[in-house]
């Protein structure tokens, strides 16, 4: 058994097993926001506490990449959160005494999660939601992946943050002077938004712009493709989708689990929190 | 064939639905956004949870055209290379006072 404080043993384990960042969230708060059904009871009952970790996958080296294909191909890499979650389960339960469970990654139905990852991520104060999308963006490390482990153990939550991360003061300066924000103008489709007093006024987030992007090869692109061929008459046409490099893609994607998301980064590209965050890496 | 969802129901329901959906996100200062469950959805419209689930996940994928995915590596690339932000290709210049639909 640990003797420190379980909040401080299972932060320390979570580091030690590779967490960038790990943050401790409360059931009761998560409960007030997420909708029924997307909430930690609805997956563990009797959860009292969700611990949530993070890493960064697009490492300092990976921006140089001169090619967005390049990082695209490496950006799907969340095993890390999920391992370090996994892991984090039976350390609680052996030590503490108290059931745990990784908290389901992926989709449950469509594009819906299990719970919302952003959310658990948020409520445990490792990043506020930005302009760029909502994506949460972390201070220290800009952008993040998250993994979760959920308990019955009651925990003290470290709670949101106070002050968002989002905008930083240089974007708050170029939209005071010239109306645009890194951000936005990296992808004015699937993007919208304005500042007020320097802070989000408001902001859009578009699903068809931005998928297609973020999942070029992916499931929703083998799905398209595939309607496309069968609904092809002309076989020789039918052969060329088929047998193309962007349907050979997106099957190799299903097989391999690569390039399925997470496959772009424009929006971040010229984020001052994430290239602060770049900088400090190396 | 039985089990799947009705053509009828999908094309009655599908501009509702996906209204309701994440697909369209829009968050104001004090009014965060939260996108329908599929549980909320049946219940709105008076159909299965199961339905609701299945004309989401069609509509939200009709709604994106094939070339936006066969175009996105090139688009990706081109975004890569711009040097400066607020040049050519970039959003337009906006201000804090546009109200309303963005």
């Amino acid at each position: 058994m640990v003797r420190a404080k379980p909040e401080e043993a299972i932060k320390e384990q979570a580091a030690k097993l590779g967490a960038w960042v790990v943050g401790i969230a409360s059931a009761e708060a998560i409960n007030k926001i997420a909708p029924k059904g997307h909430r930690p009871a609805d997956l563990m009952r009797g959860t009292k506490s969700v611990v949530v970790v993070g890493t960064g996958v697009t490492s300092a080296g990976s921006w140089r990449a001169p090619s967005a294909r390049i990082q695209a191909s490496i950006a799907y890499n969340r095993t890390l959160n999920i391992v370090i979650a996994q892991q984090l389960v039976p350390f609680i339960e052996k030590n503490f005494g108290h059931a745990a469970m990784l908290c389901p990654p992926g989709s449950a139905n469509g594009r819906h999660p299990y719970i919302s990852l952003k959310l658990l991520a948020e409520m445990a104060g490792l990043g506020t939601r930005s302009m760029a999308a909502g994506i949460l963006l972390n201070r220290q490390h800009g952008l993040l992946y998250f993994g979760a482990a959920l308990t019955t153990l009651e925990l003290k939550a470290d709670g949101p943050l106070d002050e968002p991360v989002c905008p930083h003061p240089s974007c708050v300066k170029l939209w005071e002077k010239k109306g645009v924000l890194p951000c936005l103008d990296s992808c004015p489709t699937c993007l919208d938004g304005a500042l007020e007093d320097g802070a989000i006024q408001w902001m859009e987030y578009r699903q068809s712009y931005c998928l297609p992007r973020a999942q070029t090869s992916a499931m929703a692109s083998f799905q398209k493709l595939i309607l496309e061929a069968m609904n092809e008459p002309d076989p020789q046409k039918r052969k060329m989708i088929v047998y193309g490099n962007h349907f050979s893609r997106a099957v190799a994607s299903l097989g391999y689990s690569a390039e399925l998301v997470g496959q772009c980064f424009e929006c971040m590209r010229k984020c001052p929190v994430d290239m602060a965050a770049r900088a400090r890496l190396a | 064939m039985s089990g799947f969802l009705s053509p009828k129901l999908y094309e009655k329901l599908k501009a509702d639905v996906l209204r309701l959906t994440n697909a369209t996100q829009r968050t104001e200062r004090g009014k965060p956004h939260r996108g329908h469950t599929d549980l909320e959805i049946a219940k709105r419209f008076g159909i299965s949870e199961k339905q609701a689930a299945d004309i989401r996940t069609i509509a939200e994928l009709e709604a994106i055209d094939t070339s936006r995915f066969l175009e996105a590596d090139d688009w990706k690339q081109e975004r890569l290379e711009r040097k400066k932000v607020g040049g050519p290709g970039g959003a337009a210049k906006k201000t804090a006072k546009r109200p309303g639909k963005g």
